[in-house]
């Protein structure tokens, strides 16, 4: 990939960095740290590697504003619907609601059933003789729900090989670090012992999710899963906000903070409606 | 010709071998329970159309959604009662979706009798009835199993289809078109109803017999093989009826009893009424013992028809 478009890609997901806060402070609630570390893996995903007939599938539902963001940039909905986030009848939901918002392609909120969702898609596709892909994106506390591994267990005795999946490995979940409510273990060893073929990449660097996207499309009779080491409430290299708490609340301060670091400048709603 | 021997899970299984025959547009998904879910024949002739999950109900269930919103209709086949325990599944993957998918739940009732309760669906219903999308379908014979089958391939919503194990004797004419949300009159009568669905309704029938002649029907039997149903039915039975005697194959709670009382409060249309039903989490035994137990049998029935009519 063009250096070039790296850049655009990066400088999208900057501003989904911005509308993320933007939306929870808002709302004044939300999951913002959680949104913040999946933000590279979607941009990656909708700027670059998917194709517009394939599926996405945010299976950690609760990062719904990464995914609100990518869809404001794709001009789905103006930029003016992020204040409409959580409030009634809007498409922008708490969690991702297909019946509010098809782009989403599956309602989801409650943990671990995503993935499963995303398989049946993956089988669907091939049933109809399609080489369409689909895409799913979990948590690694999600990674804690006994479905995860029910659906690692039949995608790969299925070979289900056009299904590639991230986990967006932050290392922090609701009740603090992921090692001290309930370790994973070796996430690799696990999904490869599945029979998953399984790349680590840093979930913040587009360059290397770009990169292991395409590798994935070249495994034949495996599916994939994409280990994205990241952080919550990742903004840049040197700025990690909200103590990565799962659900910290956004504030002013903080968002002044990360666009002041994105180099980005404020909007008011007001004047864009 | 229909066989007495059979139940709604027979009628099931060969029908869909049928239909699968010049209807391409679903798969079957099984749960590790093939033989006794009848999902077998399908399995043989059309092993690229079945989905085979092994024992991972919430996994198969989300899979279901995920096909259904493809295009292509899913029945994910298991025990009525192993299926419904994934609620959080199909409330979210396929309730909230609104994922066209056919649950296809067998073994509802006591009928499994020495499995015991661990196996049995008795409340099934009551977690289904909760979801404002779903259309639940409760056979009573191999006509309408055949019917109701036809209408949830096409029916564009989630569904339920609920299925028994012991033997179905035939009881609609097979001219009998289906037709989601009709309460079915089986027999007419003018001073008792009794309502009722599934495998329970051929034992209604004999209990309405022992108190129905030639000149006159005291007893009328209701099958209720749609939930939801039009309330407008039920108006008018209430008006038609001096009492209702409800004989539900499940928990006492959460069912068609709970159903009708609401209407009745709603609608303040109030006549006398019964229910019988499995008052607590039954046992392993016979079904016959275990029918007889929860006054389930035809004597005990016929006892509390008895009661009613006397009032």
């Amino acid at each position: 990939m063009q250096q070039a478009d790296v850049l655009e890609i990066e400088r999208k997901a900057d501003l989904m960095r911005q509308y993320i806060c933007k939306m929870c402070l808002l709302s004044n609630s939300g999951h913002p740290a959680s949104s913040l570390s999946a933000v590279d893996v979607i941009a990656a995903l909708y700027f670059k590697s998917m194709q517009s007939d394939d599926c996405f599938i945010l299976s950690k539902g609760h990062a719904a504003p990464a995914l609100y963001s990518a869809f404001i940039l794709k001009n789905i909905f103006p930029l003016s619907t992020l204040q409409k986030f959580r409030e009634f009848d809007s498409p922008f939901q708490g969690h991702p609601d297909v019946q509010k918002l098809p782009q989403v392609n599956a309602t989801t909120g409650a943990l671990g059933q995503g993935l499963s969702i995303a398989i049946g898609r993956a089988l669907a596709m091939r049933l109809k003789g399609q080489t369409r892909r689909s895409y799913c994106l979990i948590g690694d506390g999600e990674s804690q729900e006994g479905q995860i591994w029910e659906a690692a267990l039949f995608a790969a005795n299925r070979r289900i090989d056009n299904l590639i999946v991230f986990t967006d490995y932050n290392r922090r979940q609701a009740d603090g670090p992921l090692e001290e409510v309930m370790p994973l273990g070796d996430l690799q060893k696990k999904w490869e012992s599945f029979g998953w073929f399984v790349q680590k990449v840093n979930g913040h660097s587009i360059t290397e999710i770009t990169h292991a996207v395409s590798r994935a499309k070249e495994i034949l009779g495996q599916p994939t899963m994409i280990l994205a080491s990241t952080e919550k409430g990742y903004v840049s290299a040197d700025l990690t906000v909200l103590g990565g708490e799962h659900a910290a609340a956004m504030t002013s301060d903080v968002y002044t903070k990360v666009i002041e670091k994105l180099g980005l400048a404020d909007f008011n709603i007001g004047d864009i409606c | 010709m229909l066989n007495p021997a059979l139940g709604t899970r027979d009628y099931f299984g060969s029908g869909i071998v049928e239909l699968a025959r010049f209807n391409k547009s679903f798969v079957v998904i099984g749960c590790d329970l093939g033989l006794p879910t009848r999902t077998l024949e399908f399995r043989r002739e059309f092993p690229d159309r079945f989905i085979e999950c092994g024992n991972s109900e919430a996994n198969a269930l989300s899979i279901a959604a995920g096909l259904a919103q493809e295009g292509i209709k899913p029945l994910i086949c298991s025990f009525s009662h192993f299926l419904t325990s994934r609620f959080l599944e199909i409330f979210q993957s396929i309730g909230l979706n609104n994922a066209p998918v056919v649950l296809v739940g067998t073994h509802i009732g006591l009928a499994i009798g020495k499995d015991g309760p661990t196996q049995m669906g008795l409340r099934d219903l009551g977690l289904i009835r909760l979801l404002p999308n779903f259309k639940i379908i409760q056979p009573c014979d191999g006509v309408e199993t055949q019917e109701a089958l036809k209408y949830c391939l096409t029916n564009n919503s989630p569904a339920y289809l609920r299925l028994g194990r012991q033997p179905a004797p035939s009881i609609l004419p097979e001219s009998y078109k289906f037709k989601f949300s009709k309460m079915i009159e089986v027999v007419e009568g003018r001073k008792l109803a009794i309502i009722t669905y599934g495998g329970l309704v051929s034992e209604v029938l004999k209990v309405a017999e022992t108190f129905n002649n030639a000149r006159t029907n005291k007893v009328g039997v209701i099958n209720v093989s749609s939930l939801p149903y039009e309330e407008r039915q039920l108006s008018k039975i209430l008006n038609k009826y001096k009492s209702l005697l409800i004989v539900e194959d499940q928990y006492y709670k959460g069912g068609l009893f709970d159903e009708v009382a609401a209407f009745m409060v709603k609608s303040g249309k109030s006549i006398p009424v019964k229910q019988v039903a499995v008052t607590d989490y039954a046992q392993s035994g016979r079904p016959e013992d275990l029918y007889r137990h929860y006054r389930l049998d035809v004597a005990s029935i016929k006892k509390v028809c008895k009661q009613l009519l006397s009032k």
